[in-house]
This record gives structure tokens, sequence and C-alpha cells, in this order.
């Protein structure tokens, strides 16, 4: 008989060290009240972006992905729609967010993903939600207000992002 | 701070937001109706013209509709939040109001985007 | 990078400009006496004008051979008949007045298109509306010799009749029989998608590129629409409707449906609705079954072989027939009948 032991690799620790910080951002976030379902400031993305930036595409898709996971478990919506929509924005933004740092790299900044991911999140939530509760043309009435918001809070995510970028030492 | 890639990335944002209100936002003066789906699929067409309460039931309850000088809002809803309920009124093409956990979606449509041809 | 961004940027203002099979063509004009509009769907601009163009013509020509007062063929059968002489009528009106016969016949007298002097007496032949009712003697003695189309034989390209009061108006039909012409011509250029809509009567073919037709249904009360309804491909809807031509005299409303059988406005209805293929028929059945009043209006539309109807009584209560209710979509439940 032999004991299988599972060693943590340093990656494997950053990344649940990073999703922590990330799960506690969505987590405080989810409490603030929001005049819209589904939109949140999406701070978490901070993260997500910092460590695209920093550490690659692999880990800010795991700390994206954990995070819905782990949130929505935390917050009781796993498997709701809550966590459809969720889900459906943080694989979108992943997507997006992947591609672009395939073509652009480091040419892009973190304010430029920030507004990507926000944007491409927000879509998928938006898609979700309309497949999901209404498919009613009416509600894509609502989708340049979304945007809107996706843009603003992309900005504000990006230049918090950028700013810790520059506090971590390289 | 800002790379010029950055820049150019929120450059085509804003354009790209301004392009989604000119597609979605065309507002087209006072509504004559309001289309009520229910469940995404169950329509129902009402006129604004005569003042009226309406109960609308829905995936959880009564959503209570008001029509009112030739505006429409929701009045009550079974839902938590009442984000339709503060939506308040709705008076011109296009505008819209949904309860989401009820399923109940409101939209001013005016005459002239509705109908293909009148009959008389 | 730059040139990433640009690529970007013009695909986005390409999805904004959109594709010429997914617009609708409107065009409106005035001939056969009223105003015609035409909403084609499914083709080029250039192929929409040309079809607009060719139809206003033959409206126009139409108008002119089939009009019961204006000098033209169908004024010359008329005063032959006067004269108590056979009519010669030419091979472009004798399908018309067959089916003219034909739906007399079957409509039960409801639908009369012989009576152009019950018209002229009570002045509904000019532009202009009459202003007063005629004599009560007057109608009582058009009504001695009332025409039935039971006495009229039309054979070997000739009208004949023992009546000399048989005068045909084609009013209440002919536009029917010009909007299933028109719907002919359009097939026949290869547009498979268009309302031909004649002074508010109208059929459709096919339908919008993202969508049946839907149409309103007026309120026959008030500004606005009583219903909506999605046409379906070859159907055709009028309605006929007290507030067409009327006019008002010591206080009371007359308006132009005349019942053959009274001589008078015919008075249990304001509106009546017809959903059928044949534009000819509706139109003559939306009168027949308008005259034919409460009591007789399921028979006739039976007789007619109709089974979409929808007719408001004077009090502002609808009614339907089993096939209409589900067609149409009710805006307001009763009409509002207290202003006029």
């Amino acid at each position: 008989m032999s004991t299988l032991i599972l060693q943590p690799s340093r990656e494997d620790y950053l990344i649940a060290c990073l999703a922590a910080f990330a799960i506690m951002i969505h987590i405080f976030e989810a409490a603030i009240p929001s005049p819209f379902p589904g939109v949140k400031p999406g701070l978490a993305n901070v993260i997500t972006i910092a460590s695209l930036l920093v550490f690659g595409w692999k880990i800010a898709a795991w700390i994206s992905f954990l995070r819905v996971l782990v949130g929505s478990l935390m917050i009781g919506t796993f498997l709701s729609p809550t966590f459809a929509m969720s889900l459906a924005g943080a694989i979108s933004s992943i997507f997006l967010l992947g591609i672009c740092w395939k073509i652009f790299g480091h040419r892009l900044g973190a304010i430029g993903y920030s507004i990507l991911a926000a944007f491409a999140h927000m879509a998928g939530q938006f898609l979700m939600a309309y497949l999901l509760f209404i498919p009613h043309p009416g509600l894509l009435k609502l989708l340049p207000i979304f945007m809107t918001l996706a843009l603003v809070f992309g900005l504000l995510s990006g230049i918090i992002a950028a700013a810790m970028i520059r506090k971590v030492p390289h | 701070m800002f790379k010029t890639g950055d820049k150019l990335v929120l450059i085509s944002a804003l354009v790209f937001v301004g392009w989604l209100y000119g597609q979605f936002w065309f507002s087209d003066g006072r509504g004559d109706f309001a289309q009520i789906t229910i469940d995404g699929k169950e329509q129902q067409l009402v006129s604004l013209a005569e003042n009226k309460i309406l109960e609308m039931r829905g995936k959880t309850g009564v959503s209570e509709l008001e029509i009112n000088d030739g505006r429409i809002r929701f009045k009550h809803s079974p839902c938590p939040n009442q984000i339709c309920v503060h939506a308040g009124w709705l008076e011109h093409g296009g505008e819209f109001a949904a309860c989401l956990p009820n399923h109940v979606a409101v939209e001013i449509v005016a005459n002239n985007t509705l109908f293909d041809s009148i009959n008389f | 990078m730059k040139k990433i961004i640009g690529l970007l940027l013009i695909s986005l203002l390409l999805c904004a400009c959109s594709d010429p099979k997914q617009e609708v063509h409107k065009y409106s004009f005035f001939a056969f006496g009223t105003i015609i509009e035409l909403t084609i769907s499914g083709v080029e601009k250039s192929l929409a004008d040309q079809a607009a163009g060719e139809l206003e013509t033959d409206f126009e020509r139409m108008h002119k051979d089939w009009h019961a007062w204006n000098p033209g063929p169908l004024v010359t059968i008329n005063e032959h008949l006067a004269r108590g002489e056979a009519a010669p009528v030419s091979e472009d009106l004798m399908p018309l007045l067959i089916k003219a016969k034909q739906l007399a016949l079957i409509s039960g007298g409801t639908f009369n298109p012989a009576i152009g002097g019950l018209l002229e007496l009570w002045g509904y032949h000019g532009d202009d509306p009459p202003t007063r009712p005629p004599e009560k003697e007057t109608i009582e003695d058009y009504l001695k010799h009332i025409p039935d189309l039971a006495d009229v034989e039309i054979s070997d390209g000739l009208v004949r009749t023992d009546n000399s009061s048989v005068q045909f108006d084609l009013g209440g039909f002919a536009k029917g029989y010009g909007i299933d012409r028109a719907i002919d011509h359009l097939k026949a250029l290869g547009i498979e998608n268009a309302i031909v809509n004649a002074g508010g009567d109208l059929k459709v073919i096919g339908q919008r590129y993202d969508r049946p037709w839907r149409i309103g249904i007026r309120n026959p009360r008030k500004a606005g629409v009583m219903a909506s309804l999605d046409v379906n491909d070859g159907e055709s809807v009028f309605t006929s409707g007290d507030y067409e031509r009327y006019f008002i005299y010591e206080g009371k409303r007359y308006h132009h449906i005349l019942d053959p059988r009274t001589g008078y406005p015919a008075s249990d209805f304001i509106s009546v609705t017809i959903i059928t293929e044949d534009a000819a028929l509706a139109d003559a059945a939306a009168t027949a079954v308008f005259v034919a009043g409460i009591k007789d209006w399921q028979l006739v539309a039976d007789r007619m072989g109709l089974n979409k109807v929808m007719v408001v009584e004077k009090n502002g209560v609808i009614h339907m027939t089993p096939e209409m209710k589900p067609r149409m979509q009710m805006v307001v439940e009763t009409i509002n009948v207290q202003d006029r």
C-alpha cells in the first residue's frame, strides 16, 4: 500500500492565494446593493488583470474560474441563475483576454485589458440573461446602459490594477 | 499609466458604446401600446388609451400593472428587490421594464413601429 | 497595432449597415379614388420602385373602367340597361360582372351591386358627401322595383334585364377585385412579400423579412387601434365601417352602407371585419355581413363561406366567429361608443 501525496507546486500556492483574494473582493461586492441585477463593479477583476500581466493567461484563467465557483458556493448562489450569468461572464472575458493576450501581449496595459474583460464579461452575462430569463427584444434596450457601466467599471478596475502592478517588484 | 494600446482600446470602447445607443435607443415618440410578455412567449398588447389595472400572472405570482394617462408602470410585483416597481412610469416608444423573478416584461411600442399597415 | 484597431472599427461600421433584403419599401399614391399604400419586403429597391409605378397605372385604369358615374364602360352599360336594352360588355369587365352577380346571389341580397339608383338617391355618387337624406316617399318608390341580380342575365358578352332600375355600382366590390389583380401583378414581377392596402382594405403575400405581416385594425370610434392581427400569406382583411363615409342630419348619423331591403343605412353594426383569401369576396362580404345585421350575420357569413368574421355592435359589443377569435389580438375589449 502506498500513499499518494499531492505536492502543491509553487504555482498552485500562487493561484490559491490570488484566487482567495479575488473571492474576498467578490463576496464583499455581493453584499453591496446594486440598482440592476447582475451589475457589480467587478473589482475582483483587478486581480485577474494584474495576474494576467504579471503571471500570464493560464494563472489568470484559473483565478477567474475559481472565483466564480468558490464565490458562488460561499454566497449560496451555486448553480442558480446568478451563477450561470456569472460563469458566462467569466468564460467570455477570460476567452477574450486569451485571444488579445496572444495577439497584443504587453503592447496593451492593464487598462486596455480591463476594459476588454469588462465588456466581454457584461456581454456574456447579458446573453445568458437574455436566453435564460426573457428572450425579449426589449431587453436589448438595456444593453447600452449595461455596456456604459461596464466601460466605467472596466476603466476603474484597470487603473487600480495598473497601480497595483507598479507596486509589485518584478 | 496609459499605453498607446490602452488609449486605442478606450477610444474604440467609447465608439462601440455610442454605436449601441444609436442601435437600440431610437426613441420614437410617445407610445400607443404596451407589449406585455410573460415567460418569454405569451404576449399581450394593451392600449395605453384606457386607464386601468392589469393583473398578470407570472412565474411566482401576480404582477399588477397600472395604465394611466398614456403611461404604464409596475404597481406591485411579487419580487424581493422591486426593481420593476422602481422603474416607474413608462411612456415613450422603446421604454422597457421587467420583473425578472416573475418573468413579466413590459415594453412600450408606438403605432408606426408596431404595424406594417392599418385596416379600417 | 493601429491597423488592427482600424480593422475592428471598420468591421463595426459594416455591421451597422443593413442587408437590403431586410428592408421594407413603402409607397403611397392616390389612385382608385383613394390612397393606395404598397409595402414590399425581400427585394431590391429598384424592383420595388418599378412595381409601385406599374401598380399606380393599373389602379388608375381600373378606376376609369369600373366607375359607375364618370364616363366609361360601366356607365355605358348602365345607360343601355336604363333604356331597357341589352348592353354589350367588354371582355375586361365580363368576369367582374359575373363575379358580382354570383356574390350577390350567395349573399341573399345583402350585397347588391345593382343599387346604383339607390346610392344616387342618397347622393353618394358624387365626390362631395350628401347633406340630407332623401324623402321617405322617394325611397319607398324605389323599393317597389328593387333590383335583384337574379333578374339579370349575363351571357354571350351581353347583360340583359327586364328591370330598368338595375344600375351597376361596383363600389362595394371593385376595390377587392382590384387588390386581387394588383397582388397577381406583384407576383408576376417576382415579388413574394407585400401588402397592398387600398383605402384601409388590404391583402398580403408572404411576410416581412423577420416575422409575419402585422396589421392594426382601427378602432371604429376612437383614434388608435382596437386589435392587432398577424396576416398569413394570401389572406385579405376587409373592414366595412359606418365611419368611412357619412353625414349628420338633424343630429342623426347617416352612413354609406345602405340596406337594399329597407333603402336606409344598415343600423345594427358600426364595423365588420372579414378575413379570407379572395379579396373580391372579402370586399362584398364585409358589406353583406354589415347589412345582414345582428340577426342574420352568421347566416350570411355561412352562406358566403366565411369563417373569420368580427362584428362590432352599435352598443360597442364585439362578436367574433370561433376561427376569428384566436387571430385577433384585442387591444380593447369593447368599443367606447358614447362619443358619437
